[in-house]
C-alpha cells in the first residue's frame, strides 16, 4: 500500500515539475513580448530575445539567420553563445546549404539529435569559432506567409535530446523573433521616410526660393500683380517670375517641367538661373525663346522638356510682346469678357534644336487685365475623371474684375470646388496683371 | 484607367496601337512600350492614336521622350490618327510642329 502511495507521490511530483517548467516556458513567451515592444534596435531585440531563448530551451548556443533578399542568401544576423566572439566574418548560407538552409529550402523545422551523423550539417562555422555542435533545433521565421529567416539554438545544456515539445515550443518562439525583426524594420523604415519627407521639405522651400518672394507694384497703381504656385507633391515643375527689365518694361514667365518630383525640380531650377541670364541680354521674347531652347537641347535630357510664356510689357503706353512656347494661351479679360489671346504658335523647348520662335504683339487699355496659368488648372480633374476644362476657365473669368489678386483667389477656388474631395494630380500656377494708366500720364 | 497596347513588327518599322485614356498613370504603360521598340532600334515607330479618346499632358510628355530617343538613332516616331480632343492638345501646345502626323497607317507608311 505505501509502495502504492509513494509511486502516486512520485508521479504527481513529476507531473508539478511538468506543469511548472510548462509555466515558466509560458512565462518566458510573455516576457519576450514585453522585450519586443521595449526596444526597436534590431540588434539589441534580437540578442534579449535569443538569451531568452537560449534559456528557455536549454541551449548552450543560439543564432538567427536573415535571408538577403537581394543576394537571396542567408545572413547570420547575430550568434550568441561561449564562442560567438570567434567569428570573424559574416557567415553566409545559399538555399540548402547547412541545417539552415535546409529549413529555408523546405519551411520546416528542423531536429538534429546528432550533426555527425547528419549530412546536411555545415561544418565551416564550427572550424571558424571553435566550437563543437552536437545537436540543433531549427525553426523557419515566418512572417505573413513569407520566410524571412531562420533561428536556431545549439547543443542541449541538459544532455537530453530536443523532443516534439521543444520544437513547438521554440516555434512559437520563432513567431515572436520575426514579429520583432517586422517591427524593427518597419521601424527603420519608417526612419528613412521621416529622412526623405525632410529632405523633401527643404528641396521645396529651395525651389520656392528660386521663385519671386515678393512682386513688384507699380507706382501709383499703375499696375497691379499677382501670382500663386501651388505644387501638387513636395517639389514640382512649375515655375514664375515676375521682374522689372527696366523702369517702364515689366517680365512676366510662366513655365510647366514636362514631370514632377526632383528631376523637374531640378531642371527647373536651372531653366530659372538661365531666364535671368538670358533675360538681361534680350528682352524680344522670340529671341529669349530660342536662347533659351538651344540651351536646354544642348543640355539634353531624354523626356525632359519645359512649356514656357514669357511676356514684356510696357507699363507707360500698355503696349506688350510675347511668346509662348507650347504654351496654353494667355487669357484676356476686358470689360467682363474673357477671351484667349492669339498664340504666337511656338512647340515646347528643349525638344529640337536651332527652331526660329514667333513673337506677338498686343495693345492693352486701361482695366485690362492677363491671365499666364498653368495646365494644373485646365487639367484639374473632380471624383469623376472630369476635367476643369478651357471652356470652364473662360466662362468664369467672364466677368469684370477689381484686382489682379481677386482673379488669382477665385480662380484657384473654382479649381477646388472642382477638384471636391479628388487629390491635386498636377503643379497649379497662376499669374495675373492688371494694366492702369497712371493718371500723370493720361 | 487600363489601357490596351498592341504592337506590331514589320521589317524594322512598329506599330504601336493604344486603345483607351493616355493620362498620368497609363502614361507609363505606353513608356515602357516604347521603350522597348526603342531598344530593339525600331523606325519608323507609328504610334496609332485613333482610338485614344483622351490624352494629357503626361501622355504627350512620353511621346516627346518616345521621338527623342528614337531621333538619337536615326529612327522616326509617327503618329497616325488624332481624334479632335487629342488633335486640340497637340495643337494648343504646338506639338504639330514637332511631330509628323498622319489621317491613317498607311499615309504614315507611304510618306
Amino acid at each position: 500500500m505505501d509502495v502504492y502511495r509513494d509511486n502516486r507521490t512520485d508521479l504527481c511530483r513529476e507531473e508539478m515539475d511538468r506543469l511548472k517548467s510548462h509555466f515558466d516556458d509560458l512565462k518566458s513567451l510573455i516576457e519576450v513580448t514585453n522585450i519586443i515592444s521595449s526596444t526597436l534596435d534590431l540588434e539589441q531585440v534580437l540578442a534579449l530575445v535569443m538569451e531568452k531563448a537560449q534559456e528557455v530551451m536549454r541551449a548552450e548556443a543560439s543564432s538567427v539567420f536573415l535571408i538577403n533578399q537581394e543576394t537571396q542568401a542567408l545572413e547570420c544576423e547575430i550568434a550568441l553563445g561561449t564562442h560567438a566572439g570567434q567569428l570573424s566574418k559574416k557567415i553566409t548560407l545559399a538555399k540548402g546549404q547547412g541545417i539552415a538552409g535546409w529549413v529555408w529550402q523546405n519551411a520546416q523545422p528542423l531536429i538534429v539529435p546528432d550533426v555527425q551523423r547528419d549530412q546536411r550539417f555545415y561544418g565551416q562555422v564550427d572550424t571558424q569559432s571553435g566550437f563543437v555542435t552536437r545537436s540543433i533545433l531549427a525553426v523557419p521565421l515566418i512572417w505573413k506567409d513569407r520566410l524571412i529567416g531562420v533561428a536556431e539554438v545549439i547543443n542541449r545544456t541538459d544532455g537530453k535530446e530536443y523532443t516534439e515539445y521543444d520544437l513547438n515550443l521554440f516555434t512559437t518562439f520563432g513567431r515572436q523573433v520575426a514579429l520583432a525583426i517586422e517591427n524593427a524594420r518597419f521601424h527603420q523604415l519608417s526612419l528613412e521616410q521621416e529622412r526623405l519627407r525632410q529632405q523633401l521639405e527643404s528641396a521645396k522651400e529651395i525651389q520656392q526660393s528660386f521663385m519671386p518672394q515678393k512682386l513688384p507694384q507699380g507706382e501709383n497703381g499703375i499696375f497691379d500683380i499677382a501670382a500663386r504656385n501651388l505644387p501638387a507633391i513636395s517639389v514640382g515643375g512649375d515655375l514664375f517670375d515676375v521682374l522689372m527689365l527696366d523702369d517702364r518694361h515689366v517680365g512676366l514667365l510662366i513655365g510647366d517641367v514636362s514631370g514632377k518630383g526632383v528631376p523637374a525640380a531640378l531642371y527647373m531650377a536651372r531653366l530659372m538661373s538661365d531666364f535671368r541670364f538670358y533675360v538681361q541680354q534680350c528682352r524680344q521674347p522670340s529671341e529669349l525663346l530660342e536662347k533659351l531652347n538651344n540651351t536646354l537641347v544642348d543640355r539634353g535630357r531624354h523626356g525632359m522638356f519645359v512649356t514656357l510664356q514669357f511676356v514684356n510689357i510696357d507699363i507707360w503706353t500698355g503696349r506688350l510682346c510675347y511668346s509662348e512656347a507650347g504654351h496654353l494661351p494667355m487669357m484676356y479679360m476686358k470689360d467682363g469678357n474673357a477671351s484667349l489671346f492669339p498664340a504666337a504658335g511656338n512647340p515646347p523647348l528643349g525638344i529640337l534644336p536651332e527652331l526660329t520662335f514667333a513673337q506677338k504683339e498686343m495693345q492693352l487699355t486701361p482695366g485690362d487685365i492677363i491671365l499666364l496659368y498653368t495646365d494644373g488648372i485646365v487639367e484639374a480633374k473632380n471624383n469623376k475623371h472630369l476635367e476643369f476644362g478651357m471652356k470652364r476657365l473662360t466662362t468664369m473669368l467672364s466677368r469684370p474684375w477689381s484686382s489682379a489678386m481677386q482673379i488669382v483667389e477665385d480662380c484657384l477656388k473654382q479649381v477646388y470646388l472642382h477638384m471636391q474631395s479628388a487629390p491635386q494630380h498636377d503643379d497649379i500656377t497662376l499669374v495675373s496683371f492688371q494694366w492702369q494708366k497712371a493718371q500723370s500720364m493720361s | 484607367m487600363s489601357l490596351d497596347i498592341s504592337v506590331i513588327n514589320d521589317q524594322g518599322s512598329a506599330q504601336l496601337r493604344i486603345v483607351g485614356e493616355v493620362d498620368m498613370y497609363s502614361s507609363t504603360q505606353v513608356r515602357r512600350a516604347l521603350l522597348e521598340l526603342v531598344k530593339q532600334k525600331q523606325s519608323p515607330v507609328i504610334v496609332d492614336l485613333n482610338e485614344v479618346s483622351y490624352m494629357d499632358s503626361s501622355g504627350v510628355a512620353t511621346l516627346i521622350e518616345g521621338l527623342q530617343m528614337c531621333g538619337e538613332y536615326g529612327g522616326t516616331l509617327l503618329i497616325v490618327g488624332l481624334r479632335d480632343n487629342v488633335r486640340e492638345v497637340f495643337e494648343l501646345t504646338r506639338l504639330d510642329k514637332i511631330f509628323k502626323i498622319y489621317q491613317n497607317i498607311e499615309a504614315a507608311m507611304a510618306r
